[in-house]
This record gives C-alpha cells, structure tokens and sequence, in this order.
C-alpha cells in the first residue's frame, strides 16, 4: 500500500517528534543519574519498602515451592517414561531382581529364665521340696526366603541340662515351598499337626499365656504322650468356606521310633509311615473363634527284647479343639484320644486327656487359669508304665514388662498317682 | 473390582492370604503415626497400637506364616510409588492424600474408614 500524502505528513511530524524525543531522553537521562545511579536519592518512603521485602520474601518462597514441584514433575515424568511400550517397565524386572538378590538371613531368638519351687508329698509318705533357679536356655530362630515361593526355617535350641550339661537341639528344620494360599509343601522337621496349642505354639515360652505347655502335648523328652514333632513332609493351606476359613495341616512322615522320646530324624524303624491331619474353621462372624479336629495313624516298631513289644503297635490319635482368641479373651479347649493297639498281645489301650485354658488381658495384666487332665492306662507297653494319670490346676498372672519381654507368676497344683505337688514359678520370657 | 472386602485385606495383612488373582501379593505398612497407620491397627488388626502390630508379626514369624516382617511406607507417595512399580502390590493409604494415580488402583475398603 502506498499513500504518499500520508507518508509526507508522516515525514513532518517525524521531525518534530524526533525533537520531542531528544528532549524526553534528555530529562530521562538526568532523571536516571540523579534516582538510579545516585543511592543518596530515592523517592520511595518506609512503607515502600517494607511492602519490597514482603514481595522479594514471597517471590523467594514461591521460587522454592515451583523448585520442589519440578522435583516432582520430573519424578512422575521419569516412571510414566518407564512404562513407554518397548520399553521393559520396571515392575517387570522386580520379579527377576528377587531372583538374583542373595537370600537374607533373619535370625531372631526366646529364651526365659525362672525360679521354682517346689514340694512334693509322695504316696509312700515322704516328702520333699526344692528350690532352683533355671536357665531356659537360648532359642535361635533363623527364617530365610530363598525365592518369592521358597523359604527356610531353622529353631535351634541351646539348652541346659542335669549336671551342667549342654546340649544342642534342632527342633525345626525344613524349607517350605508356597504353592499357593491352598496349598504348601515343607519338607524337614516340624511339629506334628496334632492339635490346636502343637501348630500355634512352638518352643519359645513368650508365646505362650502359661509359663509350660499343657499336659497332653508336653515334648517327648519331657514325658509327653504324643509325638509332638516330625520328620517328613507337611502339607498345608487355607481354603475359602461358607461363612468362614477353612484351614489345613496334614503331615507324611517316619512316625514314632521304638520308645516315646525317639523321633526318627535320619532313619525310620519301619516302612509304613505317619500319616495325619488337622483342620479348623473359623467363621467370619465371630473373630477369635476356631473349631476343628485332627486324626493321627501310625505303626510304632516292635521294641525286641522287651516284654510284650514283640511285634508293631497301631496308633490312633484323634483330637478335637475349639478356641476363642481375641483381644481381651482367650478360650482354648482340647480333648485327644490316643488308641494303642498292640500286636504283640492283643491289648487295646486307651489314653485320654485333654485341657481348657481361661485367660483375660486386662492392659499389661493376664491372668490365667488352666486345668489339665490325662488318663493313661498303666498296662500300654508303649510308655512302659513311666507316665501316670494325673490332674492339675494352673492358676497365674502374666505382666507384659515390655511388648517382648513378660514376667510370669504361676501356682500349680498337680495330683498324680505316686504324689501330690504344689509349685509355684516366676518366670521371665523374652523374645529378641 | 471397586470394592476390597475387610475380609481379605485382613487376611492379606495378617500373613494369611499371599496371592490374589494368581499372583503374588506384596504389601506395605503406613507410615508410622499416620491415619491409615491407625485404621489398619485399630480395624484391620483390631489392636490397641503400633507395637502390637509389630508383635503380631514377629509372633507370625515364628508360627511360619511368614518370613520376614513387613517393611512400611515411608510417606503415602513412598506407598504409592512402591505400588505402582510393584506388581501385586498393596498398601493402605488415605485416598485424598494420593497425588498420582497412574500405574495403580484405589479401591474402597468396605467398613474400613
């Protein structure tokens, strides 16, 4: 477009604005050197500044949270990158780092010292009392994943016995392979899916309310009827029910050695093996609750040389249990009954016990009660006539010192065949 | 699926359940302190605080339910993140305090809030 008329005046007025600009830069350049380069000169008063800082102030803050938000920005950027197609995610490469990553080794501990004392008053009229201080010796618990699927487990216990003796116990060891929720296989030594107290409580006292275990799961070395641990295989899981869970422990193992201390860890004295089962359910609506039964076969070996032991002995445990565990309360009840049929003679022996076991959590204070009771026919050739009958009541209270460390108080009284015994221990149970 | 009932996630917390949906399941602790902290102690294990919590674990440990304790979330965006990069991940965090929901799922957690 060109509007030469236009552009003339344009030229005009140019001359004179160009006047008009030397003279404002000019006053602009004065106006400069006196406000700006001249410190000693300002026209802004108090309130000007103070509001300055206030602005410099907020302008400083907002510059640091735009700082932390690019921060975040990057990161969110950064994993959304990662998940670009073709480019492996880095979730998928997880499961294969946890393949690789060498296993780590969690150890953790029990161990409880106590104080006993004890008065005996025997059938043949004697009577004795004793006072002892014990060492409960050191429970090492040792758990390892192997895999995502794969774990280890090792309870070895140092313990103390007659005479300052020291002895050295595995007592679980096995590797345990995760199935699914329905299905484990653990291979090695456990406890025996006999009953409720044998699958939840193991060897470390700070488990368990009581200071000892109940009568009829007592360890074989300590006078027990049943055989509370296994070598072989275990088999377990949880399966949806109606209303509820539904849990299992079965067990394929070498079973009882010749006497009732023996567990058969690197050989077994008979081919047939042990073979047992243990289910609970517990419903939804009553949290805490459980019932359930268990049910043992085995063939215990000819004993030679020993009075009717002459040929193999079938065991039948069957048990059943009911328990209700929730925080203040908590009910276990169990019942067994051991038949021994024996070969050698033809005899049928029955063994029956059982326990119910009442406690309340009152903020740090459990107090307890337990009555335990067994019945064992004297003429099973299987225990030899070196466990009798016998009743007993539990009474105590547990004192949660720390959340891993509680003392317990606890009477017992016991009536047996050959004696009547009152016992009282204090007793200090840790878990590290 | 929306909706997560009580059931499982007490079941999945409490060492009982290890796979959902045929795959492995991981999970995470809250923050210590935090409100989801508190909702999984009071709700989900029905305790009285934290360190029964913790004692459970230990307690499950050596019951053979599990191998090792449960790590915990350091900050509801730790929880997230983990989540999000962790297939079959699960962590019990506040809704309004999650800033990215990419890569993960909330769902509601019925009686628990």
């Amino acid at each position: 477009m060109n509007l030469p008329g236009l552009v003339q005046h344009e030229d005009a007025e140019n001359k004179n604005t160009m006047i008009y600009k030397a003279i404002i830069i000019g006053i602009s350049v004065i106006f400069f050197a006196l406000v700006v380069l001249d410190p000693k000169i300002s026209f802004a008063d108090d309130t000007d500044k103070k509001r300055i800082a206030e602005l410099e102030g907020q302008v400083s803050n907002l510059n640091d949270k735009i700082e932390r938000l690019t921060n975040i920005v990057n990161q969110l950027v950064s994993r959304q990158q990662r998940r670009i197609p073709g480019i492996p995610p880095i979730d998928s490469t997880i499961t294969a780092k946890a393949e690789i990553i060498p296993p780590k080794l969690n150890i953790h501990g029990f161990g409880h010292v106590q104080y006993d004392i004890k008065h005996h008053d025997n059938a043949d009229g004697t009577e004795d009392s004793n006072n002892n201080f014990t060492n409960g010796g050191v429970n090492l618990f040792i758990t390892s994943k192997i895999s995502n699927k794969i774990s280890f487990l090792n309870e070895t216990i140092f313990e103390f016995g007659e005479n300052g003796a020291n002895t050295l116990d595995v007592e679980r060891v096995s590797i345990k392979y995760e199935v699914s929720d329905k299905l484990n296989i653990s291979a090695g030594r456990g406890h025996t899916a006999l009953g409720f107290w044998n699958e939840r409580y193991h060897h470390g006292t700070w488990l368990q309310t009581t200071t000892d275990r109940p009568k009829i799961y007592a360890f074989e070395d300590a006078g027990g009827i049943l055989p509370v641990h296994f070598v072989g295989l275990k088999f377990s899981g949880d399966l949806d029910a109606p209303g509820g869970t539904f849990s299992y422990v079965s067990n394929l193992a070498n079973g009882r050695g010749t006497i009732g201390d023996e567990v058969q860890i690197t050989e077994d004295d008979n081919d047939s093996k042990m073979a047992s089962i243990l289910f609970t359910y517990e419903p939804f609506k009553i949290e805490g609750l459980g019932i359930g039964a268990n049910y043992l076969y085995d063939k215990i070996p000819e004993k030679l040389g020993t009075i009717n032991r002459g040929a193999e002995i079938d065991e039948q445990i069957a048990g059943v249990h009911l328990f209700y565990i929730t925080d203040p309360y908590e009910i276990i009840l169990e019942g067994v009954r051991l038949d021994h049929y024996n070969h050698d003679n033809g005899n049928r022996d029955i063994t029956l016990g059982g326990y119910v076991q009442l406690a309340y959590t009152w903020d740090k204070y459990k107090p307890y009660f337990r009555f335990d009771w067994l019945s064992i026919p004297t003429r099973d050739a299987f225990f030899e006539d070196t466990i009798e009958d016998s009743i007993s009541y539990t009474a105590g209270l547990r004192y949660e010192l720390t959340s891993y460390n509680a003392l317990k108080f606890e009477f017992r009284h016991i009536d047996e065949d050959t004696s009547r015994s009152d016992e009282f221990t204090i007793q200090s149970a840790f878990a590290f | 699926m929306d909706n997560f009932s009580l059931q499982s996630l007490q079941k999945i917390y409490m060492g009982k359940k290890k796979s959902w949906n045929g795959e492995q399941v991981s999970f995470w602790l809250p923050p210590f302190g935090s409100e989801a902290m508190n909702a999984l102690v009071t709700k989900v294990f029905k305790k009285k605080n934290e360190g029964q919590v913790q004692k459970y674990y230990l307690i499950a440990i050596f019951q053979q339910k599990m191998t090792d304790m449960p790590l915990s979330a350091t900050s509801t965006y730790d929880a997230v993140s983990k989540v999000a990069q962790t297939p079959g991940g699960i962590a019990l965090v506040k809704a309004s305090e999650i800033l990215d929901k990419s890569g993960i799922k909330i769902v509601n957690i019925a009686g628990l809030k």
